[in-house]
């Protein structure tokens, strides 16, 4: 049997027992419960609050996705292609607001600006829910951008720069070549922003997913929940066809060096002061309130000590999840770019499980993974591994194959010629070659990891909260100042590490 | 040698088994933590809880109870209200057990069968703000138009709202006519009863309906507050009554340490706990000492629900509840 047989069987067979089985067999469950006497599948999705969700859903999502997109870009080119000197501690702030559960933004702006402020009008509801989901969604276009745009060969660029300005060839250069991933990273924020519904419930914006919750929470009905996900998985099936039809167009090079233009003073006061109105109306302000909130050190030391075992768990989880998550990763990718035997089903597989709700997922697992002769995963935190793997394995997947196929295809010949096997070509040209693709994938993995509470609320066996779930189980009748600094501290235990990590990494140290 | 060890292993886990229990709790975890810590301090035995959160508007647990139902792993549900311990009984998931210290509490906040006990009840009450000019007596007064557009009610599809409006289906002939007016009254829908409350304690309506905790805690923050408990005349409905429930799990697998759990819950020590907590609970046993500011259950005039029926027809409006939401 082929090396790459035999890697590729080792991974299906752990993405399908640990993910993929699971949510088969809850399908099969409900739709062989569903469909019994008279059960109209089309009566199901026509009634006026389903097509109303999903209506408010697609706009809200394509309205987020493009805002994202956009700034998203625009910002990572002001960041990666110039010597504009706030670039990190802009990209710093930028990305907090990913680093906490979405429900909890969303508390912090109601506290900003109060239920009956001159903004109230506009943050309950379409322009809220909006707004928010963008400020917690744009670090995914602005880091997918910054990441691969520096992977654009410069001489492609010098050509161009040769008889046009900086501004032509980042129109007509610079971004036709990430657009796959502008593509990618827009299919992710659409996905995520489909399947969010905390923030809207809060903002009261009707949206689709809360038919899901409505059926799931208030009606205890799996099964109608389970077969209410359909539109769910079509429209984000749909997207993401598109998304890849798209990419497959363009061909990559590899290069470690970047372009950049030097600004002038008044260009740099010009772009810090723009940064810096974005910044503060769209991260700062829930930040500020958030600490004006905690009050003095000593209700956050007080907190520091409640939050202390939570969190030592939230990094253990996260730490074990995300070198799972880069492992598989790196396979999978590798699997799905070299177009290993039924490769598709492992790449269909992982992009059905990012798009199940977070919430249909932690059962289908429960419903699994609770048997009688695997409960052992049930009772132990494996489980909750399980379920950031299965949900987060797409993000590690999607950026090793895009790597990959970033690569000169002749050094891989140049391998395999040689009698390099395939999973030495992995090790000794691709790896190598892309030190960062380790890295990155294991720092995405972990932020999700870190954050993620639906699934984790759901799955945790007693004496196993993390902090998110210690956060928003204190939060029914909590005493504010408490809450405020569990949240600060869940923030800086992602912010502390990342940095530190960026830090040594960038002197080689890691 | 081998052997030895296998006894050892065996034997730890045996120890470790016997000395815990798994609970379950929709009760927020600031009230009921402190309870169970002092449980496990007076009694030795590790308890293991799972808390609920209200971004999944405290029903985690009960799908999870459900998901668990042929291989359980809790022993205790602590639930927030009876409905859920109803719907639980009525899915299979639960145990009789009549606890010792049940017996001080009214059968009106028991199940028959000793599904579930009552205890430590919170009131559906209105909220007011001080300044507004007419304040509500009744819950009628929701579809009085000289409160038209005053005032707010949590979604009904959710929490004690839900419980309440069920309630309400079983003691009236025409409750959908009600929930009818209060749309044409121009009554404003919130996310959750915390909400309801934060709206009046802003100003932004005049009155809410919420359960007393929310209440409470909104009354020793704000002044321009004050609380008035609905349909107290001679031949009104009553107060409806929202007791938390506690149950013990079938095929618990800590059998004996979950009724040491259930006793210790329902009794008066307990109830005088969360009496003096914030959340301030209304006492169901008799001579329980209760702070001031909270009215004793005997001198309110109680709605007389059945819970079970409430339950069921709970499960019977949902649909309308939904389609009512939606219009």
């Amino acid at each position: 049997m082929k090396t790459e047989v035999k890697f590729a069987i080792f991974v299906y067979v752990l993405v399908f027992f640990i993910a993929v089985l699971p949510v088969i067999f809850m399908f099969k469950d409900a739709f062989l419960n569903i469909f019994g006497d008279g059960f109209s599948l089309v009566e199901f999705f026509s009634t006026k609050s389903v097509l109303l969700g999903l209506k408010n859903s697609l706009f809200l999502s394509i309205t987020v996705a493009t805002i994202t997109t956009v700034i998203g870009t625009v910002f990572a080119v002001l960041f990666t292609k110039t010597d504009f000197y706030l670039s990190r501690i802009f990209v710093f702030l930028l990305v907090i607001p990913l680093l906490l559960p979405p429900y909890i933004i969303a508390l912090g702006w109601i506290d900003v600006v109060g239920v009956n402020g001159i903004f109230s009008q506009f943050l309950f509801g379409f322009g809220g829910s909006a707004f928010i989901l963008s400020s917690i969604y744009l670090p995914i276009p602005l880091l997918f951008s910054i990441f691969f745009l520096k992977q654009i060969n410069p001489n492609l660029e010098n050509v161009a720069l040769l008889s046009s300005s900086f501004l032509s060839v980042i129109k007509h250069i610079t971004i036709p070549l990430i657009t796959p991933y502008i593509w990618l990273s827009f299919s992710i924020v659409f996905i995520l922003t489909f399947g969010e519904y905390s923030v809207a419930n809060t903002l009261r914006f009707y949206v689709f997913p809360l038919e899901v919750f409505t059926l799931f929470s208030a009606f205890y009905d799996f099964n109608g929940a389970v077969v209410m996900t359909l539109p769910m998985l079509v429209v984000s099936f749909f997207v993401l066809f598109l998304i890849n039809r798209s990419s497959k167009k363009i061909s990559y090079r590899h290069t470690n060096n970047i372009n950049v233009i030097t600004f002038t003073k008044r260009e740099q006061i010009f772009f810090s002061i723009v940064g810096f109105i974005f910044i503060s109306f769209s991260v700062i302000l829930p930040l500020v309130s958030m600490f004006i909130t905690i009050e003095s050190f000593e209700n956050f030391y007080i907190a520091l000590l409640k939050a202390y075992e939570p969190l030592k768990r939230s990094f253990i989880f996260a730490f074990f999840s995300s070198l799972l998550l880069s492992f598989m990763g790196i396979l999978s990718g590798y699997i799905i770019v070299s177009k290993v035997r039924f490769y598709k089903f492992l790449d269909l597989s992982i992009i059905f499980l990012f798009i199940l709700p977070s919430a249909i997922l932690a059962i289908a697992l429960v419903l699994f993974w609770n048997g009688k002769y695997v409960d052992f995963v049930y009772t132990s935190p494996l489980i909750i591994i399980f379920g950031y793997f299965s949900k987060y394995l797409l993000f590690s997947t999607k950026i090793v194959e895009n790597k990959i196929l970033q690569l000169e295809k002749n050094i891989i010949d140049a391998g395999k010629i040689f009698g390099a096997n395939w999973f030495e070509v992995l090790v000794y040209i691709i790896i190598p070659s892309s030190k960062n693709m380790f890295f990155t994938i294991f720092m995405i993995s972990f932020i999700f990891s870190m954050k993620e509470s639906t699934i984790t609320s759901l799955v945790y066996p007693a004496g196993y909260d993390t902090l998110p779930i210690y956060i928003l189980t204190q939060m029914a009748n909590s005493q504010p100042e408490v809450i405020a600094s569990l949240c600060v501290i869940l923030m800086l235990s992602i912010l502390i590490p990342f940095s530190m990590l960026i830090y040594l990494f960038k002197k080689g140290k890691l | 040698m081998k052997k030895l060890f296998l006894n050892l292993v065996i034997f730890t886990s045996l120890v470790l088994e016997a000395s815990s229990v798994t609970v379950y709790v929709s009760q927020d975890q600031v009230f009921s933590e402190p309870i169970l810590k002092d449980f496990e301090r007076e009694t030795g035995i590790e308890v293991n809880a799972i808390y609920d959160s209200e971004e999944s508007k405290s029903t985690g647990i009960m799908n999870r109870l459900l998901a668990e139902k042929n291989n359980p792993h809790a022993d205790v549900y602590w639930a927030n209200e009876p409905i859920r311990a109803e719907v639980l009984k009525l899915k299979g998931v639960l145990a009789p057990y009549k606890s010792v210290n049940s017996d001080g509490i009214a059968s009106v906040f028991k199940e028959k069968n000793n599904y579930w006990c009552g205890f430590s009840a919170r009131i559906r009450l209105f909220i007011v703000h001080k300044d507004a000019v007419d304040k509500p007596s009744s819950i009628f007064d929701y579809t009085d138009e000289k409160f038209a557009k005053k005032a707010v009610i949590a979604n009904p599809l959710f929490g004690t709202t839900t419980t309440h409006i069920s309630a309400l289906f079983t003691v009236l002939k025409d409750a959908d006519k009600f929930l009818q007016k209060l749309k044409k009254n121009k009554v404003a829908i919130s996310t959750s009863n915390g909400e309801s409350a934060d709206f009046v304690a802003s100003k932004k309506y005049d009155f809410a309906l919420v359960d007393s905790d929310d209440a409470m805690s909104r009354l020793k923050q704000s002044r321009d507050v004050e609380v008035i408990y609905p349909d107290q005349e001679e031949g009104a409905l009553g107060v409806f009554v929202v007791p938390n429930a506690v149950m013990l799990i079938k095929k618990a697998p800590h059998l004996d340490n979950a009724k040491k759990l259930i006793d210790y819950l329902l009794s008066k020590e307990t109830e005088r706990k969360l009496a003096y907590a914030q959340c301030e609970q209304i006492p169901l046993h008799e001579g329980v000492k209760t702070p001031n500011n909270l009215k004793p259950i005997k001198e309110l005039k109680v709605m007389d629900v059945d819970y079970e029926e409430v339950a069921k027809k709970l499960i019977e409006i949902q649909p309308y509840l939904r389609e009512w939401i939606n219009q």
